[in-house]
C-alpha cells in the first residue's frame, strides 16, 4: 500500500515540514484544474475563485489528516472541493443544518481505502469503451441530468442509464481482478 | 444482513455533491452502515480524483497564489459542534449533531420527528416511527423518496425491509407498508413533495 504519485508526496511534505514550496507545487497543478472544474459545473466566476481558494487553504491546514496510503492526493482534494461547495449552499439555505465534514465512511474496509486504488481506479477510466466513458463523465463529472444527456449524445434515456451502469459495474469489476 | 441498497445513481450523486442535502443525509444514514455502499463511494471519489487530474486547466488570477499565502497564518476560527442529539433512538453518525425536532403522532402508534426542511427544494428529512404491526395507509409520492430502516423492519407488498435497508422510491411508485409484528420500526425518510393518497391530517403533519 505505498503506492505514492507526486502530489501525495507533497501533501506529506506540507503536513510534515509546513513546506510553501511544495504547497506552491500543489496549488500551481490543482488551482486551475478546480476552477475549471466548478465553472463547469455552473458555479460563477468569483465564488469559483472563492472555492478554489478555501480549497487549497484547506489542503494547507487539514494536511496532516490526509493518509498517502487511503487515497490519491487529487480523491482527497476533489472530495474537499465538494463539501466546501455542500456547504457553502447549506449555509445559504439551511441554517438548522450541522454539516458534519468527515462524511466519512466508517464501514469501508481498510484494505479497500488506498492510494493504489485510486490510480487503478483512473487506469479502468481510461480503459472504458468511449460510449460508456462518455455517459461517466457527462453525468458524474459535469453533474448533467439524464434526460440532458439522452439529448445531447443522441440515445434514448433507457441507454443513458444502461451505459452508466455497465460502465459502473466494468469499474468494480476491474478493481476487484487486482485485489 | 442488507438487502436492499441505495442505486448506483445515488451514491454517484452523493460522491459528487449534487444529491440535494436532505436526500444526501438519508443516503448517508445507509452508509453509515453498509460496507457494499462504501466501496461504491469511495470508487467513486477516486473516479472525481481521477478527472478532477484529467481537466483542462483554467486561466487564474495572477495574484491568486499570493493572495493565498497571506491567508495561510491567520488563525482559524473554530466552529463548534452544535451537542450530540441524545435521544432513546439509535442514530447514524451522520445525523448526530442534527436537531430532532419533537415529536408529534400522526395517528395512534405512529410518530414523526421532522428534522430538516428544505424548501428551495421542496424536500424534507424526518424519522418515522411505528409500533409492531401498524400499517401505512396506500400512497404515492410526487418526487423521489429515500429511507433507511433504523431499527425494526417493514414490508412493502411482497418486499421485507429490515434494520440496515435502503428504500428507494420514486415518482411512479404506490406503496403500503406495513410494520412488522416483533418491534417497533424507526426509519429516516427523505422526501420530494407530499405523499398523495394519505388522508388529509396525515399529509399536513408530514408536509
Amino acid at each position: 500500500m505505498t503506492a505514492q504519485d507526486d502530489k501525495s508526496l507533497l501533501v506529506v511534505a506540507v503536513a510534515q515540514r509546513r513546506d510553501r514550496e511544495s504547497f506552491r507545487l500543489l496549488f500551481q497543478y490543482f488551482a486551475p484544474r478546480l476552477k475549471s472544474y466548478l465553472l463547469r459545473l455552473g458555479v460563477q466566476g468569483q465564488l469559483a475563485d472563492e472555492l478554489v481558494q478555501e480549497t487549497l487553504l484547506t489542503v494547507w491546514r487539514k494536511a496532516d489528516r490526509f493518509d498517502p496510503a487511503r487515497a490519491a492526493a487529487a480523491t482527497w482534494i476533489f472530495t474537499i472541493a465538494r463539501n466546501l461547495r455542500i456547504d457553502h449552499l447549506r449555509r445559504a439555505k439551511l441554517p438548522g443544518d450541522y454539516f458534519v465534514e468527515e462524511e466519512f465512511c466508517p464501514s469501508a474496509g481498510d484494505d479497500y481505502l488506498s492510494a493504489e486504488r485510486d490510480g487503478q481506479v483512473s487506469q479502468a477510466l481510461k480503459a472504458l469503451p468511449a460510449d460508456q466513458a462518455a455517459v461517466i463523465k457527462l453525468s458524474f463529472f459535469d453533474e448533467k441530468p439524464h434526460p440532458i444527456i439522452a439529448a445531447q449524445l443522441g440515445i434514448p434515456l433507457g441507454t443513458v442509464k444502461s451505459r452508466l451502469r455497465l460502465a459502473m459495474n466494468r469499474l468494480r469489476a476491474a478493481l476487484e481482478d487486482k485485489t | 444482513m442488507i438487502q436492499h441498497h441505495p442505486t448506483d445513481e445515488s451514491i454517484l450523486a452523493y460522491a459528487n455533491g449534487s444529491l440535494s442535502r436532505t436526500l444526501a443525509l438519508a443516503l448517508g444514514a445507509h452508509l453509515d452502515v453498509c460496507e457494499q455502499c462504501c466501496r461504491t463511494l469511495t470508487l467513486a471519489e477516486a473516479m472525481g480524483g481521477a478527472m478532477l487530474e484529467a481537466e483542462t486547466p483554467a486561466e487564474l488570477d495572477e495574484t491568486a497564489f499570493a493572495k493565498l499565502l497571506a491567508q495561510l497564518d491567520v488563525p482559524v476560527a473554530k466552529i463548534t459542534a452544535p451537542p450530540a442529539t441524545d435521544i432513546a433512538i439509535p442514530l447514524p453518525a451522520n445525523l448526530r449533531y442534527q436537531r430532532i425536532g419533537a415529536r408529534r403522532w400522526l395517528a395512534p402508534g405512529i410518530w414523526i420527528r421532522p428534522v430538516l426542511k428544505d424548501n428551495a427544494e421542496g424536500t424534507r428529512l424526518y424519522l418515522l416511527g411505528a409500533a409492531p404491526g401498524k400499517a401505512l395507509p396506500p400512497h404515492g409520492h410526487s418526487g423521489v423518496e429515500m429511507t433507511q430502516v433504523l431499527t425494526g423492519e417493514f414490508h412493502d407488498g411482497g418486499t421485507r425491509y429490515g434494520t440496515g435497508d435502503f428504500l428507494e422510491a420514486d415518482d411512479d411508485i404506490e406503496h403500503s407498508l406495513m410494520v412488522g409484528a416483533n418491534e417497533e420500526c424507526i426509519c429516516v425518510i427523505a422526501s420530494q413533495g407530499v405523499p398523495r393518497g394519505l388522508p388529509g391530517l396525515l399529509m399536513r403533519l408530514i408536509a
